[in-house]
């Protein structure tokens, strides 16, 4: 029964699209992941990212923690196609979350630089990816399939 | 070779019935068309054709290609929702990508202007909508599109007339 459902949450086709949407995924993902966890690419790092949650969003500890873990570590998961399925689903939340707080923006980002902030459109691109990898799994080349 | 219907059908219809697509499909659809709709029509604040096509020749892009642009944003965005020939309209929002990456958004370096510091928007947007257009032009429409309808009809008509002619010989 337990493994039954664990093959059935890493089983996947031999497919490079889905092989390609998850590296891609990944790739966007990671940097803002590293700007929080490590303070990379003129982040704050973990205590400053901790903080800003904290004291600017508002969120609590625990979820503060648990998107700064799911942009770099499981960011890295999508890349390597490990529990592909369980990593897009934290992703997709986590920019869910995300687009909440963009909501105010409107739709656009802040293309023209006359916007008081960015929108959510971009969080829509990364829903798509998500889903496609949640239905699919993390296709060819991917842990997943050696597990 | 030579081209036949059932290659040409082959090349811009034929889909696999799948459920990614569809949703990779609508979002890049829901996600396009405002922009083309701000270009072609004025909404949502933008500058319609002519300020639309004015911007691009600053950026000297002919006006032709401009207004290609517009129409993949605007009609193709709807094609998109549509799943009708998907593979065109997602080429035409993937060279859209990369033209504007190219001209516009890669001296901005990678991220989008998420605390309002840097001098306008990156291209991470652009990788992850490339990523879509590329996944449809490969793969098609998927569950719920025109394109596959359109398949699937011209295989049975492909099956009913072999059988007529197998009957005859």
């Amino acid at each position: 029964m337990n493994t039954n459902i664990i093959h059935e949450l890493l089983s996947t086709d031999n497919n490079v699209i889905l092989t390609i949407v998850r590296i891609v995924l990944g790739i966007v993902i990671f940097p803002h992941g590293a700007q929080k966890l490590f303070g990379w690419f003129g982040g704050h790092g973990w205590n400053g990212s901790m903080n800003f949650f904290k004291n600017v969003v508002g969120v609590p500890y625990v979820l503060g923690a648990l998107s700064i873990i799911t942009e770099s570590v499981l960011s890295i998961f999508l890349i390597a196609g490990l529990f592909t399925r369980v990593a897009a689903l934290a992703i997709l939340i986590n920019m869910i979350v995300a687009a909440t707080m963009h909501f105010k923006n409107g739709f656009f980002m802040n293309w023209y630089g006359n916007s008081k902030g960015e929108g959510y459109e971009f969080h829509l691109l990364t829903f798509a990816l998500a889903i496609a990898l949640i239905i699919g799994g993390g296709g060819m080349f991917s842990l997943d399939r050696l597990l | 070779m030579s081209i036949t219907k059932n290659s040409l059908v082959k090349i811009f219809f034929d889909t696999d019935e799948s459920l990614s697509l569809t949703f990779l499909r609508f979002i890049a659809a829901l996600v396009i068309f405002p922009h083309g709709a701000q270009k072609l029509l004025g909404w949502f604040g933008g500058y319609g054709v002519e300020g639309t096509l004015g911007f691009y020749s600053n950026l000297g892009i002919p006006a032709f290609l401009g207004l290609l642009n517009i129409l993949t944003e605007s009609i193709g965005a709807v094609l998109l929702a549509a799943g009708l020939l998907t593979r065109v309209s997602a080429f035409g929002t993937a060279v859209t990508m990369i033209v504007a990456v190219f001209t516009v958004h890669i001296s901005n370096g990678f991220f989008m202007n998420w605390s309002g510091q840097a001098a306008g928007e990156g291209f991470e947007y652009h990788i992850l909508y490339l990523a879509i257009a590329l996944v449809l032009v490969v793969k098609g429409g998927g569950t719920f599109s025109l394109d596959s309808l359109i398949a699937k009809k011209a295989v049975s008509e492909d099956k009913t007339s072999y059988k007529l002619q197998s009957a005859k010989s």
